[in-house]
């Protein structure tokens, strides 16, 4: 060892040493933070499941001792690694920016950048002791935490099966938090270092930190929700990029993705590119350390590098964001979002970068390139300069097509086969996640139709159809707002009545599932009862299949008024873990409906069994008709209710997504059977709407 | 000033540059603090570095002290560059106009921190200097007068063990006694342990009895650096009551007459020449009365700024 390096050693142990002198009340509120996070929380945590679960009760006896220790490993390994670590990540979230920000405050001051600039020491030896500091002030306590949560796991757990599980589990947590805090720490400190005041470094903490996934949102915005396009959607580069280079997202990123236990496989890149850019963030923060100039002390941001960047990055995204808000308004209100969102960001950026209310309206010229920018950009999307919107793939290209057409139908109980064969629920809103059609005449013409047709031009567009157009390149989604008149429900025709699409969305009511162990049923006298008898059950699924399979088609899927409600009840671990599947008996499920009435002969099935007393008309569904007035009348003459009964569809519910086929008359007083007062819903098809009513409705 | 005479003894000859300013230029966005700046400050040697509010002298004592970049030219401390280089730093002490010290800190605090980056601090003579100025090491500095926090400054100053203080306006705010009291400070650790003295202030008068040599700054540029008793040596006050007007001729004739004044029969010359020169002549021509006296530091200034085509007080007062 030369002479000098053991200088350099013992100068920069004393600098950190005497930095940690005066950091003590940082190394206070890491270790409160700590110790709350870990060994109150997860006291806190044993507790509920104490109260929870008193039946896998931590302390009391065990039924037997690895059933109770699975049960525990399971609720304390779910407690400290998925979505409860929340209050871990926000504490490593505020330690790293306070941490950064404090660690690196002689910065902000011309008096302590005097002093720690003409001391005889290196400004890298000065960054490397700093930075250090600020990680073993968070570290150390983390570790101490986590250690003592470790042992006290090992205790509550109780079965040496688990430990080296547990021991696996708190090592990867340490890993995962420590690189989750350096992440952050490091983003924070190349803000720091380009900032000149601690309100400055504030807002580029936010611009460094978010910029990207803040891009990310506005442009996804821009081509998803209001563009339409049937550009490439899922590329797992981009989102490895956006998740890898914008600090904030990708620390959060990794927690969750680890509690998914996809960190390393589906999001490796992203994780692969979360450590190269914290990596690169500590190599540049500490570059920028070693050039700041002295006199950036209390100047606010002055670097020019950074500073037009954070500029312009802030402001056009903020204009393009403001412009979102006014899509729907036309497009001068959207230009003036444009320009008013960027003009104020632009100025408030200035302000805070000055530190002076005169440079509210400096640096005109990249004020006055920040609007074109944001304008153009706006005109380049609503213009559709490049054929954005009126892209389609090659009809030779394509060789399949998933569909979401939730909006026709009134509808949440949708399901999906796993990998293993089993069936869980799905939101209805989310496309399938394989082609469920291959005709490519058909797929080309619905794409055909999807993109000529202009949301302006349809009549009912509040409703809309999404597909997953997949091709030999790649996979193109594109969101529509699909007016439903019947032209397009023509178009859609093909794809709705294949086999393909009702196995997918109904396989209940297909009949692909296990005959239910119960059957529950609320008639529509309102008496609910369960169907325990096997052979009941056996007849009322295959009748109800054989309903479905008879009957179903988009004319009845679009008519799904509900009229009996029904559940299939399965053992809770069958079907992934899915226990009650809800079903509809609609007027046409005759085959059910005939055994039901068979069976229980004095409870109501059927509209014939209702009374109607009343018909209360007011405003109708706006969407569906704007030319309805704001009618306020009741009906209760007993010949017109007659009359009209026939045509009326009878709903015990509102339809949420009302096909602009049927139409919304009021609310009906009825009794059914011995229920009085029973409020239901009626509709009539728009077509077969006397005309009597219609002259009440206003809708001639 | 007898302690004065020591370092006068230094012969120009042995004289050596010790703070080399080659040529530096600072820039603040469109602002140009410095201008090709060029000086040398030798070791031993109190160095005054003399201008108006935003001459430029703080920029130059950072700048001397490595805290500022140049944007061209170089400091060299000892042959040594100063920018981001612990060896010729570790040589320095800053004294800014405006020191920091820890929030809710006391002077033993800032020991503990200067130990730590001076590691030949002087603990002993800082309790010695601390218990003779009258000063607590354990009281809050946030609880001192400006002047006591001047004081403290000075005092870890000259603890820190550096060959180089730099000081920047650091008689400014202290009471005469105690102004006086540090100058002598200054002199004995010169005496005694080599410190060189680096001295910017904007009061020529705070300078006069202790610098050696000094610098003019004006709007970022140097506009002389000259020493003291050189200046002196060549420029004298001379009053006198003449016989006629014929002996004022034979004055002008043999020594340039920088400034004259004349209050009814008294006049009142600068000259530049040999102060034995003047004296014969004076005695030769026997006037009425006549007293050859140095000139205070602000009227050497004045005359040589003239000398320099500026009108010192313009410039100055």
């Amino acid at each position: 060892m030369t002479s000098k390096n053991f200088t350099y050693k013992i100068s920069f142990l004393r600098l950190m040493r005497d930095d940690l002198r005066h950091r003590t009340w940082m190394i206070a509120i890491s270790a409160l933070a700590s110790f709350i996070s870990f060994p109150v929380v997860f006291l806190f945590c044993c507790e509920q499941l104490i109260n929870n679960a008193p039946s896998k009760a931590l302390i009391s006896p065990p039924a037997g001792a690895e059933t109770l220790a699975h049960e525990n490993w399971y609720h304390l390994s779910d407690y400290f690694v998925a979505s409860h670590a929340i209050l871990q990540m926000v504490i490593i979230f505020l330690l790293a920016i306070i941490l950064a920000v404090y660690g690196f405050r002689h910065l902000y001051s011309r008096k302590t950048a005097d002093l720690y600039h003409s001391m005889p020491v290196t400004r890298d030896q000065c960054f490397l002791a700093y930075w250090l500091n600020g990680f073993l002030i968070w570290f150390v306590p983390f570790l101490l935490g986590d250690i003592i949560v470790y042992v006290m796991t090992l205790l509550f757990v109780g079965s040496s099966t688990y430990w080296g599980s547990v021991t696996l589990l708190f090592l990867s947590q340490l890993a995962l938090f420590t690189l989750c805090f350096l992440i952050i720490y490091h983003a924070c400190l190349v803000a720091v270092m380009v900032s000149g005041n601690p309100s400055n470094a504030t807002v580029n903490l936010l611009l460094y930190g978010l910029i990207v996934a803040f891009a990310y949102v506005i442009i996804y915005g821009y081509l998803n929700s209001y563009y339409e396009s049937f550009y490439y959607e899922k590329n797992p580069i981009l989102e490895s990029m956006i998740c890898g280079f914008t600090p904030f997202f990708s620390a959060i990123q990794l927690c969750a993705t680890y509690a998914e236990d996809t960190l390393f496989t589906e999001w490796g890149g992203a994780t692969a590119l979360s450590i190269l850019c914290m990596i690169l963030n500590f190599l540049l923060a500490m570059y920028l350390h070693r050039k700041r100039p002295s006199e950036l002390a209390e100047r606010g941001l002055e670097n020019k590098y950074f500073a037009i960047p954070f500029r312009f990055a802030g402001s056009c995204l903020a204009g393009l964001f403001l412009s979102l808000l006014f899509v729907g308004n036309g497009l001068g209100w959207c230009l003036f979002g444009a320009i008013f969102g960027t003009v104020f960001t632009f100025a408030i950026l200035n302000i805070v970068y000055h530190t002076s209310f005169k440079m509210l309206f400096g640096h005109k010229r990249q004020l006055g390139l920040a609007v074109l920018l944001t304008c153009g950009t706006v005109l380049f999307f609503t213009f559709d300069l490049l054929g954005y919107d009126a892209y389609l793939p090659d009809k030779e290209d394509i060789t399949g097509l998933s569909l979401q057409a939730s909006s026709l139908y009134d509808t949440g109980y949708l399901l999906s086969k796993t990998e293993e064969g089993n069936y869980t629920r799905i939101s209805p809103y989310r496309i399938p996640s394989e082609p469920m059609f291959d005709n490519q005449e058909e797929i080309y013409h619905l794409l055909q139709a999807m993109t000529t047709h202009t949301t302006s031009e349809e009549p009912y567009a509040t409703q809309h159809v999404s597909v997953r157009v997949y091709t030999k390149t790649g996979e193109y989604h594109r969101s529509y707002d699909f007016g439903l008149d019947e032209e397009n429900l023509e178009l859609i025709r093909p794809f709705i009545e294949s086999e393909s699409f009702q196995e997918y969305f109904y396989p209940a009511s297909m009949g692909q599932l296990e005959p239910p162990t119960e059957i529950s049923v609320t008639s529509l006298d309102a008496v609910s009862f369960n169907i325990t008898d096997s052979t009941r059950i056996n007849a009322i699924y295959e009748a109800y299949s054989r309903d479905f399979k008879e009957h179903f088609s988009m004319d009845t899927s679009i008519g799904n008024f509900n009229f009996v409600d029904m559940y299939y009840r399965y053992p809770k671990d069958n079907n992934g873990g899915m226990d009650l599947v809800p079903l509809e008996i609609l007027p046409w499920h005759d085959n059910t409906l005939a055994l039901l009435k068979k069976w229980y002969p004095t409870l109501c099935w059927t509209k014939e069994d209702l009374t109607i007393h009343s018909l209360f008309i007011s405003l109708p569904p706006i969407s569906e008709m704007n030319t309805y007035s704001n009618t306020n009348i009741t009906i209760d003459d007993p010949v017109t209710l007659k009359e009209l009964l026939p045509k009326l569809i009878v709903s015990k519910h509102t339809v949420r997504n009302l096909s602009p086929r049927y139409v919304y008359i009021g609310k009906l007083d009825v009794t059914i059977g011995a229920v009085e007062n029973v409020t239901c819903f009626g509709y009539m098809e728009y077509d077969e709407v006397p005309e009597k009513l219609k002259e009440i409705m206003g809708m001639e | 000033m007898q302690a004065k005479a020591s370092w006068v003894s230094v012969s120009p000859e042995r004289r050596k540059p010790m703070i080399e300013i080659q040529n530096i230029t600072k820039k603040f966005e469109n602002l140009t603090a410095l201008s090709e700046v060029s000086a040398n400050m030798e070791e031993g040697h109190v160095f005054g570095l003399i201008g108006t509010n935003g001459a430029g002298k703080s920029t130059l004592l950072r700048t001397v002290c490595g805290i500022y970049a140049p944007d061209e030219g170089q400091v060299l401390i000892d042959g040594l560059p100063v920018y981001e280089n612990p060896e010729a730093k570790a040589k320095l002490f800053y004294i800014s106009d405006d020191q920091y010290f820890f929030p809710n800190g006391t002077p033993l605090d800032m020991v503990r921190f200067y130990q730590t980056v001076y590691p030949a601090f002087r603990t002993e003579r800082f309790e010695h200097l601390m218990n003779a100025l009258k000063l607590d090491k354990k009281q809050k500095i946030n609880t001192f007068s400006k002047g006591m926090k001047k004081q403290l400054s000075v005092m870890l100053g000259i603890c820190s063990g550096t060959k180089y203080l730099l000081c920047d306006e650091t008689f400014d705010g202290l009471d005469p006694v105690i102004r006086q009291a540090i100058k002598r400070l200054f002199i004995r650790e010169m005496e005694e342990n080599g410190l060189t003295p680096i001295i910017a202030s904007h009061n020529l008068r705070e300078l006069e009895d202790i610098c050696e040599h000094v610098g003019l700054l004006h709007k970022g540029g140097i506009l002389f650096s000259k020493d003291l008793e050189h200046m002196k040596l060549g420029i004298f006050k001379l009053q006198c009551v003449l016989k006629n007007q014929e002996q004022l001729a034979v004055l002008e004739q043999q020594f340039p007459v920088l400034q004259r004044e004349k209050r009814g029969s008294l006049f009142t010359l600068t000259l530049r020449g040999d102060k034995e020169a003047i004296n014969a002549l004076m005695q030769r021509m026997e006037p009425v009365f006549w007293e050859l006296l140095p000139l205070t530091l602000e009227e050497i200034f004045i005359s040589e700024t003239e000398v320099q085509g500026y009108d010192f007080k313009e410039l100055y007062l």
